[in-house]
């Protein structure tokens, strides 16, 4: 849970892009990367040991500016995906504001979606947060390839949960700030609910939304 | 260049904020600020951005410094969007603004560079760290779940021990059984093997011993007749004519008469045969029984009520009991029937209570107990007599085992007992109650052992 530095007028926010392996979580963050404007967005860091993926996980700062002087830095993490990389997911996972799921759209990947899914669950409630109210937003990435899940059967698969779903094709940058968007405005009415986060240091959901909207698809 | 000990690394969340004293290490800063300012003409300080000096550690503060700091001589330190150090170059008040903005502009690209790579480490450091740790706890709680149910294996071994030591005694037992019950069969089938080939003489032998009384029969008024008449001659005072040797024959011939003691004879005769033929009567009755005992009667089970079972057998017996002994009966209400076959079992009690009654004393009393007990019958047959030695209790079960007179029983009675009883599945026992006499414990499964 994030929390306010009234000191230095600072809040941090954790966003995590969670989903199996390669559904296009770092393509997310670097295609946001290159939508940004680069005052608002920082470097875009990945941290990968060669040979050894157990630290694989991505970086991306950025940050929203009160007119009352507060700043609020949004860190974007991801994720490694692998099945074996468990524990690293789940130190990524600790403290998250929200997470994006990022789900393979692919009807092969089926099956590791829906482990993916119930290892987030399962995660969540070992690192502490409450599954039942985290922000979360769900993404059905690759909508350009062939041999893809009809969106009808998403929609009616995911949407008994109530969960924001949006399509995206990550690789052609579409869809990336819809989801962007989405997870922003989700964990900003939490944060608003749990912390006054627009009564204390003057956050507005439009600051939220202008530094989504500031992407340009 | 590693400044924490590995707990804060493990202990710290890798994701955390981190600051100017993080990111720049002073022994780091130091090998860098040499090189910089060796030509003795520039000096960087490095200040927290709130003014104060971060390194070198005592430099003057900016504000209360006596040289007005010259144009381009500070940049700001930035790190993830955020300003976390101000950069000093400060001395050579003559150096002109753009060479000053150049060697500011190259240290901060320095500086940044060292920060980023020490954040990545940090980063890196912590994660891993915290990786470790879970991993670490992990395998804790996998090694107490294995400390656990290894626990739970021994005592599944123990309690496996046990339960096998358990079983092979029961094993033991059945086999014992078994084998007890296989001699017996063994002597049975021998004893009915022998009893048909006792049969067959045993047939010539009654039909000749009835031929002979008839013969004896016939025999002995002849001779009576015959010894009258040489007596007759022998008495005689005058020889018949011409056969003077006939008062000599007379003579010897009731000397003959004389020396076997034909009298007795002719009594004694009839007496033996008469004994003889009761002899082989007693074999025949013996011989039958065997024969039964080997091939057991083939009749069809119906439920039976013990009770009633009981109360017709001594019914039976009542003229053997006849005021010498009396019985007393204990019978349970509403006793579940049992399958069986009624004239096996009756006479199995019978065998039972025939060897009480034999056993007790005159004016003796004899005790009928009727119990359930589970899914089985009991029936307790006591009497006040001599009980039975322990040694004992597993032989009166065998064949021909007697302690009674030759002729008073044959020893077979509670061997057929033991076969009907074993035949619907129960058990009988022989118990020395403290008081005295003997009680016959006989269980039947109340399904007849199906």
């Amino acid at each position: 849970m994030a929390e306010i530095d009234i000191d230095r007028k600072k809040v941090v926010v954790k966003i995590v892009y969670y989903g199996p392996a390669l559904s296009g979580k770092t393509t997310n963050l670097m295609q946001l990367h290159g939508l940004l404007d680069p005052t608002s967005c920082g470097e875009f860091m990945s941290f990968e040991t060669k040979g050894d993926r157990t630290l694989f996980f991505d970086l991306l700062p950025m940050m929203i500016r009160t007119p009352q002087g507060f700043s609020a830095k949004i860190k974007l993490f991801t994720v490694p995906g692998q099945v074996a990389h468990d524990a690293t997911r789940k130190a990524v996972l600790s403290r998250a504001d929200g997470v994006v799921f990022v789900a393979d759209s692919q009807e092969s990947q089926a099956l590791n979606n829906f482990e993916s899914f119930s290892n987030l669950e399962a995660n969540a409630g070992r690192v502490g947060l409450d599954f039942a109210r985290l922000p979360l937003v769900i993404q059905f990435n690759k909508r350009d390839l062939p041999d893809i899940v009809s969106e009808d059967q998403v929609q009616q698969r995911w949407r008994p949960s109530g969960l924001p779903l949006i399509f995206a094709a990550a690789l052609q940058g579409k869809g990336v700030r819809d989801t962007f968007a989405a997870i922003l405005n989700a964990t900003f009415r939490h944060l608003e609910d749990q912390m006054q986060l627009g009564r204390r240091c003057g956050f507005t959901e439009t600051l939220f939304r202008e530094l989504a909207g500031n992407l340009a698809e | 260049m590693v400044t924490e000990t590995e707990h804060t690394l493990a202990t710290e969340a890798f994701d955390r904020e981190y600051g100017l004293t993080d990111l720049l290490d002073p022994k780091r800063l130091a090998v860098v600020f040499r090189q910089v300012e060796a030509g003795g003409l520039l000096r960087l300080v490095i200040c927290h951005p709130d003014g104060k000096p971060y390194f070198p550690k005592g430099a003057p503060a900016s504000s209360s410094s006596t040289d007005e700091l010259p144009q381009g001589a500070t940049l700001p330190l930035r790190h993830e969007l955020e300003t976390v150090g101000i950069l000093q170059v400060r001395g050579a008040a003559d150096l002109a603004p753009e060479a000053r903005r150049s060697v500011a502009g190259f240290a901060r690209a320095v500086l940044e560079g060292l920060m980023m790579e020490r954040y990545r480490y940090l980063m890196s450091a912590r994660l891993h760290g915290e990786v470790v740790e879970d991993s670490y706890l992990r395998l804790q709680q996998k090694a107490e779940a294995l400390a656990k149910s290894e626990a739970r294996y021994k005592g599944l071994a123990a309690r496996l021990e046990k339960e096998v030591a358990r079983q092979a005694e029961e094993i033991r037992e059945t086999q014992a059984r078994l084998m007890e019950r296989a001699q017996l069969a063994a002597i049975g089938q021998l004893a009915a093997g022998m009893a048909h080939e006792i049969n067959n003489p045993m047939g010539f032998i009654s039909s000749n011993l009835n031929t002979l009384e008839q013969y004896t029969r016939e025999l002995a008024p002849l001779l009576t007749d015959a010894r009258r008449f040489w007596r007759f001659i022998e008495g005689c005072p005058a020889p018949l004519e011409g056969r003077d040797d006939v008062g000599r024959q007379a003579a010897a011939l009731e000397e003959a008469a004389c020396r076997i003691d034909l009298d007795y004879l002719l009594v004694d005769l009839p007496e033996l045969l008469r004994e003889s033929r009761e002899g082989s009567e007693r074999i025949r009755t013996i011989v039958a029984n065997l024969k039964s005992f080997a091939q057991p009667g083939i009749e069809t089970r119906t439920t039976l009520d013990l009770n009633r079972c009981l109360e017709a057998t001594l019914q039976v017996l009542s003229p053997n009991m006849a005021g010498r002994v009396t019985a007393a009966c204990r019978l349970a209400d509403a006793l579940p029937e049992v399958l069986g076959s009624e004239s096996q079992l009756n006479q199995a009690f019978m065998n039972v209570i025939l060897n009480a009654v034999q056993a007790s004393p005159a004016g003796g009393e004899i005790r009928l107990h009727t119990v359930r007990s589970g899914d089985a019958v009991e029936v307790q047959i006591a009497d006040d007599g001599p009980g039975i030695p322990e040694a004992h209790h597993n032989r009166v079960f065998e064949p021909f085992y007697t302690t009674r007179e030759v002729g008073d029983g044959c020893g077979l009675g509670l061997t057929l007992t033991y076969n009907t009883i074993q035949q619907h599945g129960g058990t009988i026992r022989i118990q020395n109650p403290p008081a005295g006499g003997t009680t016959v414990v006989i269980r039947l499964p109340i399904d007849g052992g199906r």
